[in-house]
């Protein structure tokens, strides 16, 4: 396997904290669902999900974004 | 005047946030009863995010388990424990140089930086590599690899 096809595969999960404490996580590298599954237990840290965005194009690529709200 | 607002944060753990209080430069004392406010409940806050709208008698006012204080600020942050076991943090913000130092009512500096330390030590413990980033207009961000 090349090293691109390599860094193509790898999963990774951002997590964006602004300075009102808001978070947002998104996934990359994901295929359909497991992208959800993957980022859910951080989903559960802070308190409940409060808004949930999901952009089609970017969920067919493997790209999920979830905003959430501390409660 | 006796404003004490309810912080809209939900704490669990008191590890990470104690280190996001030293990378504040303030302290979390474990075990404190009280925490510094106006000293009496006179009536005179009942919005929304007033402490008593959120399951905090004002009787209760001024008691905590635990409390964080800023250096130099008299009036301090207390954390009162729920039946859940997390905590709630209340602060009298009729303070204006606590409610400055915070960042403002909703404590901004605190929910980011707890939200930063509690989502890290969580990942690391599932055996994820966490690296952070500072971002423009104050933001961090946490990038997360491992086998998910």
């Amino acid at each position: 396997m090349g090293l691109g096809r390599w860094k193509k595969e790898q999963k990774e999960i951002t997590v964006t904290f602004d300075r009102e404490g808001e978070m947002e996580v998104e996934g990359h590298g994901f295929v359909g669902k497991a992208c959800e599954a993957a980022s859910k237990f951080i989903e559960n840290l802070l308190g409940k999900t409060k808004s949930r965005k999901k952009k089609t194009d970017a969920y067919k690529q493997g790209v999920e974004k979830v905003q959430h709200t501390q409660h | 005047m006796s404003h004490v607002a309810c912080v809209d944060i939900e704490i669990t753990d008191l590890d990470a946030l104690e280190l996001a209080c030293e990378r504040l430069g303030w302290k979390l004392t474990r075990g404190a009863k009280t925490y510094e406010w106006y000293g009496q409940w006179v009536n005179d806050y009942s919005e929304e995010d007033a402490a008593y709208k959120h399951g905090i008698k004002t009787e209760d006012y001024g008691k905590c388990d635990h409390k964080i204080t800023v250096p130099g600020v008299k009036y301090e942050i207390g954390l009162t424990e729920q039946e859940d076991g997390s905590y709630k943090a209340v602060f009298d913000f009729y303070s204006h140089e606590l409610t400055e130092a915070v960042g403002g009512k909703s404590c901004p500096k605190l929910k980011q930086l707890y939200g930063v330390e509690k989502t890290k030590k969580e990942c690391i413990k599932k055996g994820y590599k966490v690296t952070e980033k500072k971002l423009k207009d104050d933001k961090i961000q946490l990038v997360i690899n491992g086998s998910f």
